[in-house]
């Protein structure tokens, strides 16, 4: 418990400045990891990366960040075949507004749902954004990132086709569904300065992303 | 040569004689384990759709989102049994993680929370990040030795030990680790919140209280359309995280008392007006950590004192009221 004034002993000292090592190597990446991008930091980036991935990974702008200054919602659609035989297409159907309220249903312990929809909102603002920068490429250069753009995002669209899939099911409970659309929309946040403008300013709905025709998938879980 | 290897065992005393922070990797212990079961128990009835293999974030997607090095033993296999048994044993596992702690159970905590935050990562908080981290340096600390089980046997050894010893310092460098990372959060929080304009102009707080997603109360997005109160709360939030990491260096006590309890103010708040109850409390479990023993101690002791000062506040009236003689009418008029 005490302080010694006894030598330490050579093993516990070797042995204690070896575990020190790491400690101060994870310090120093660290700091360099979550500094904000400069010339500096972007020539030691590379080897940090190397130590700290995957399992110290870590974004703490998530804990600073510019709030959105829009709210986003999620129109979806289902393609249908009617008992007659008639394939028919619903009107597209608001879903996110009734999910992110979920958790005020058992406020003590909320749902994480709402994290699912910020995931997929996020994937269509990654998505527009490249796809508009694609459209500035010259004409013979389009296709091939299109074609990249879309095959990176694979994964991300396989996961909304199923998400979607099983929100049809839930909606649709007795029907033939056969394929689902969703349109990503922003609806901006009444301005700071206009809060108390009354009547209050009526924000355009802006269509950020819309997904093609996504084929059904049976047997999600709802 | 000589004067050397005196600083070098100088530093090794100091960091292998007496185990440091054990209350607060202790109350650390409890939160994590807590909030694990909490986020499980929040979406139990969904557990399929979430995690489960017929959910909507496919066993192939997952796998795909994992990165280099990445695990999940919900992966493993894709029957509805073993999903089952895991995600029971998450739960199972993180209650007696809370309660007796120790290396092997930390470590099980730690594959297990891993796993299930890599099954579905859509439905991670932020906090989840931090605990994911922490508990890697938990693996390598005592969280035991106080709120447990056997707690004062094992502070008895410890103290039993003479002499600098390899696990104290392992211990030490893992509770370093923790407070160090914590501070680095909230100071690169504090730096990301200092250079955003929305911040400066204090109106942070407005847009944020009108996202549905974060959106508990109708009363909270009211009062955050005070321009006053938004702006105190935003620079209040900006000042306490940037303020952190000095204050758990500081050698005045009451600096780092009162910061820490400042910070822990605003993730209650954040728990009830955002319900990011997990996250809230993963963040206060952190903060805990970064708290020294003796800083617990006075707390302690100053609500012993505080209770104690109560106490006799309302002793003297209850004693009184208790020692009154009834008094009849013919003994008042003789009176």
């Amino acid at each position: 418990m005490v302080p010694t004034t006894a030598p330490v002993p050579a093993r516990t000292r070797a042995l204690v400045l070896a575990a020190l090592v790491p400690v101060v190597l994870f310090t120093a990446a660290c700091v360099v990891y979550n500094a904000p991008a400069s010339p500096a930091r972007n020539r030691l980036v590379g080897p940090v990366n190397r130590v700290l991935e995957p399992y110290f990974a870590q974004d703490w702008q998530l804990f600073g960040p510019t709030p959105g200054d829009s709210v986003s919602l999620v129109y979806m659609a289902a393609r249908m075949k009617t008992p007659s035989g008639a394939v028919v297409e619903t009107p597209p159907v608001e879903i996110e507004d009734a999910i992110d309220r979920s958790p005020q249903d058992f406020p003590i312990n909320p749902t994480k749902l709402p994290g699912v929809l910020l995931a997929f909102d996020e994937t269509a603002q990654k998505y527009t954004q490249q796809a508009t920068d694609i459209k500035k490429l010259p004409a013979d250069q389009k296709a091939a990132a299109q074609t990249d753009l879309d095959k990176s995002f694979a994964t991300n669209f396989l996961e909304m086709r199923r998400f979607f899939s099983a929100q049809a099911a839930t909606l649709y409970p007795h029907n033939e569904i056969l394929a689902v659309k969703a349109t990503f929309k922003d609806r901006p946040i009444v301005p700071f300065s206009a809060r108390y403008a009354n009547p209050q300013p009526v924000e355009p709905t802006d269509p950020e992303l819309e997904t093609s025709w996504l084929d059904y998938v049976p047997g999600v879980a709802q | 040569m000589n004067r050397v290897t005196a600083r070098l065992d100088a530093l090794v005393l100091r960091l292998a004689c007496q185990e440091r922070r054990l209350i607060g990797l202790a109350m650390l212990r409890i939160v994590i384990g807590f909030a694990t079961v909490l986020y499980c128990l929040a979406d139990y009835d969904r557990r399929q759709f979430l995690w489960g293999p017929t959910s909507f974030h496919s066993a192939e997607v997952a796998s795909k989102l994992l990165p280099k090095w990445g695990f999940s033993l919900f992966l493993v296999s894709n029957s509805q049994l073993w999903f089952e048994l895991l995600f029971h044993a998450v739960i199972v596992v993180s209650i007696a993680f809370m309660i007796f702690g120790g290396r092997a159970l930390t470590l099980a905590q730690a594959v297990l929370m891993w796993s299930l935050h890599f099954r579905n990562q859509d439905v991670l908080e932020g906090g989840d990040n931090l605990a994911q981290i922490l508990i890697l340096f938990m693996v390598f600390s005592v969280s035991n030795a106080y709120f447990a089980p056997g707690a004062k046997q094992r502070r008895a050894r410890m103290r039993a030990e003479n002499g600098p010893t390899v696990g104290t310092a392992v211990h030490n460098l893992a509770a370093y680790l923790v407070v160090f990372q914590t501070c680095m959060l909230y100071l690169t929080a504090g730096y990301w919140k200092i250079t955003g304009k929305v911040w400066q102009d204090g109106a942070a707080m407005y847009y944020i209280s009108r996202l549905s997603g974060f959106q508990m109360s109708t009363t909270y997005a009211h009062l955050m359309s005070s321009a006053f109160l938004g702006t105190t709360i935003c620079y209040f939030t900006i000042f306490t995280e940037l303020a952190f990491p000095f204050a758990v260096l500081s050698a005045r006590p009451w600096v780092r008392k009162t910061n820490t309890l400042a910070i822990e103010a605003m993730h209650l708040g954040i728990m009830t007006c955002m319900g990011l109850v997990c996250f809230g409390m993963l963040m206060i479990g952190a903060d805990c950590a970064c708290l020294r023993d003796e800083d617990y101690r006075a707390l302690y002791r100053w609500a012993v004192r505080l209770k104690d000062t109560v106490a006799e506040r309302i002793r003297p009236s209850v004693g009184l009221s208790r020692n009154l003689i009834p008094v009849t009418e013919e003994q008042h008029a003789s009176a």
